[in-house]
């Protein structure tokens, strides 16, 4: 035992001293990192946003016109403008980097189940602004808690308008500056980021070294960890129970109170995953350098770029055998959503442990070593 | 005062010792005779010369008050200073020995036993922690009600204020090649100066399964600063292969007190301070940062992580980079000690993209010393 334990620290260090000799550690392959990085940029990252920030507005411009005139017309026209933005949103979820991290982006706009108590308490205390964010507003903001004061309230989308009409409802106001408080926090977080991207194209681009900081390394770990905990784990094994006693859980969904478009959130979200592997421009009109062509350049590489084209296929394949209401589909068959699992749980393994180590690049969120 | 007076006299040698180097070549420039390669020494006779019992009951020690603190059951502070305070392990007289503050230092350490004696009624009666409640949180981790669990903020600190202070500021300073390590000491086989080095090494591998036969820590007993180093083997993203610089420091240190070599024994003990230092500095920004990754998200081990995060911090005052000096001054992590309980709610406060922002400020200012030191 003990040799056994000192040829191997032996080995270590040897292995050690050869790799940690330069503090400037750059790929051994010849592959140009920068094309990655650029088309990332400026063909997805960019006309993703725009489109975004277009929706959000768009959102934004119904809400206020709601708000001046209570009308069903109106409520439909908001909801419309809400579920486009939802989809968008799936487009920009995945960067979650550099100042979307910071300030928690993800969280404050797409956190669900929403906290149907808490909304209701923040507006009975007539909050009609969110200045800052802690672990105590998480389900109270972004496109669950718009869903829920859209379609939700008192558990009926049919009397929703009821809540916002003067005639009817004393705390209407209450209702209207809850709806303007939270659409102001997603414009104002959204500016945020898009702020820093607009601004830092350089830095993000030219940062194509291997290290734990630079860009890429940092947007293919959060492109994997997107996938992984945004994707898999939360649109799929949670609501379907997966990991815990199988017992769907509907109340899970990420659109919970408009339950016939998570099939599509779930579509957008995973084109945001394939756009980013194979280097698609957003648009969809023009196939740039992405991971794939990173793969294509490295040496042997062609069974597992065969692999992830298969499994990406038969992801796809399985999520078009989905209910666009997802709590139809889990009471009716979570075998299907299982299968949605299972599959992805495959693209998983293809892309972080075997497209990883070819890229020779480490994963930054590893499990927590429970010390 | 008297520490004080321990401390400039402790420079003074240093001084001294360092000047040397330039002018005198002659006992103090040698070539080691051999390159050990297990911490095993013995004198002209074959008789073992490697010693530190005291360190591994000091430890062992250090873990039974670590588990005191975890067993969910109700207990006075008093109980844990009994503890803590035992005539044969001087675990408490060996916390901070050296350091000009001890006194603020202990008073720090006593708030978190205090802390952990008022709260401990509610860990065994398994109440539910939450902001303002002190309790038992989602994953069984025994927090008081501003968030802070104190078993881990007690053995971060200890990281420092023990097994690193006893190294940097205590044993590896006062090795005399010239007065104390000419012949055994008293009736023992080893010299004072090879028992003083055995002594430092001790406050590392004093848990080791194998007592540091090899560069790695292991067992299940490993606590404190071992069990920290072991990570640091170079292959993992936690960088630079800090065990193996220091396992290689111990033994040609050791060697060169053998040898009688001032020079390289310097050398060594300088690697000794510096890597262990980075080794504190890394988990400080590490377990901030983690903190910060995971203040939004109930799912993370959130106040477990800032209560480490919190000891070492409070460690930094006792890491020792080459120009002698610790990374942070007491002043210092004092201050940085109260940002992180500065909110109304302690450690629940920093939950909140505010917070997390002051964590990651923090962490970046911890990497941004250590790139500084060098």
């Amino acid at each position: 035992m003990k040799n056994i334990l000192f040829k191997i620290t032996v080995l270590c260090l040897t292995i050690s001293s050869c790799s940690t000799s330069d503090e400037n550690i750059t790929s051994s392959d010849n592959f140009d990192r920068k094309l990655i990085l650029e088309n990332t940029y400026d063909n997805i990252i960019v006309p993703a946003f725009n489109d975004f920030e277009n929706k959000l507005q768009a959102l934004e411009n119904d809400a206020t016109n709601f708000s001046n005139n209570v009308s069903h017309n109106n409520l439909e026209n908001l909801r419309k403008s809400w579920e486009d933005a939802y989809i968008s949103w799936q487009s920009v979820a995945m960067f979650n980097l550099r100042k979307a991290e910071e300030i928690f982006y993800a969280d404050i706009m797409n956190t669900y189940p929403c906290n149907e108590s808490l909304i209701e308490s923040n507006i009975q205390d007539s909050i009609y602004e969110i200045t800052s964010f802690s672990i105590n507003n998480l389900g109270s903001t972004g496109f669950p808690a718009f869903g829920y004061l859209i379609y939700g309230l008192g558990g009926d989308s049919n009397n929703v308008l009821s809540y916002y009409d003067h005639v009817i409802s004393n705390d209407a106001d209450k209702y209207k500056a809850y709806l303007k408080a939270l659409i102001n926090n997603m414009t104002y977080n959204t500016n945020q980021v898009i702020n820093d991207w607009t601004n830092n194209r350089d830095a993000f681009v030219y940062s194509s070294g291997n290290t734990s900081t630079s860009s890429l390394n940092l947007i293919i770990n959060d492109f994997l960890q997107y996938f992984e905990k945004r994707v898999r784990e939360a649109k799929i094994a949670t609501p379907s129970s997966i990991r815990g006693d199988l017992v769907p859980k509907p109340n899970q969904i990420e659109s919970l109170y408009k339950a016939d478009i998570n099939k599509t959130l779930l579509e957008s979200a995973f084109s945001s995953v394939e756009r980013f592997y194979y280097g698609y421009s957003y648009s969809g009109l023009s196939n740039g350098t992405g991971l794939e062509d990173y793969l294509i350049a490295l040496e042997n590489t062609d069974d597992l770029r065969n692999e992830i084209d298969n499994q990406i296929d038969d992801v796809n394949q399985k999520i078009s055998l989905l209910d666009n209401n997802f709590i139809l589909q889990l009471e009716n068959n979570p075998q299907a959503m299982w299968d949605v699992f299972y599959s992805m749980q495959n693209l998983v393994t293809y892309t972080k442990s075997d497209m990883l180590s070819k890229f020779n690049i480490s994963s930054d969120y590893m499990d927590n070593d429970g010390d | 005062m008297k520490n004080l007076f321990k401390i400039s006299m402790l420079s003074i040698v240093v001084l001294i010792s360092s000047c040397s180097k330039d002018n005198d070549p002659d006992p103090v420039s040698c070539e080691l005779t051999d390159t050990p390669t297990t911490y095993a020494f013995t004198d002209a006779d074959g008789n073992n010369t490697v010693s530190f019992t005291g360190q591994i009951a000091r430890l062992e020690k250090a873990k039974e008050v670590y588990d005191m603190m975890n067993a969910d059951q109700t207990v006075t502070s008093a109980d844990i200073t009994a503890l803590i305070d035992d005539a044969n392990s001087k675990l408490l007289t060996k916390t901070a020995e050296n350091d000009p503050n001890r006194a603020a230092i202990i008073a720090t350490l006593n708030s978190v036993f205090d802390s952990y004696a008022a709260s401990s009624s509610a860990f065994e009666a398994g109440i539910a922690a939450e902001e303002g409640v002190a309790g038992i949180d989602a994953f069984g981790y025994e927090l008081d009600a501003r968030g802070w669990e104190a078993d881990q903020q007690f053995a971060k600190a200890l990281i420092g204020a023990l097994c690193l202070e006893q190294n940097a500021y205590d044993y590896l300073t006062k090795i005399d090649l010239a007065n104390n390590n000419v012949g055994p000491d008293g009736d023992n086989a080893y010299t004072k100066s090879e028992h003083y080095f055995d002594e430092a090494f001790g406050y590392v591998y004093g848990l080791d399964e194998d007592f540091g036969a090899t560069a790695s820590i292991s067992g299940d007993n490993k606590l404190l600063l071992g069990k920290y180093l072991t990570k640091h083997d170079g292959t993992s993203a936690q960088g630079e292969d800090l065990l193996g610089n220091v396992y290689n420091a111990y033994l040609m240190g050791r060697q060169a007190i053998v040898d009688n070599c001032e020079d390289e024994l310097n050398r060594n003990i300088e690697i000794l301070n510096i890597n262990l230092s980075k080794v504190v500095a890394f988990h400080a920004a590490d377990y901030l940062r983690k903190s910060a990754e995971g203040a939004l998200d109930p799912t993370s081990t959130f106040h477990h992580a800032i209560s480490e995060g919190w000891g070492f911090v409070m460690s930094l005052q006792y890491t020792k980079m080459a120009d002698g000096m610790p990374l942070f001054s007491h002043a210092e992590v004092n201050d940085m000690l109260a940002t992180l309980d500065a909110g109304p709610n302690g450690a629940y406060s920093l939950r909140s993209v505010d917070g997390a922002a002051t964590l990651n400020a923090m962490a970046n200012q911890i990497d941004a010393a250590v790139a500084a030191s060098k």
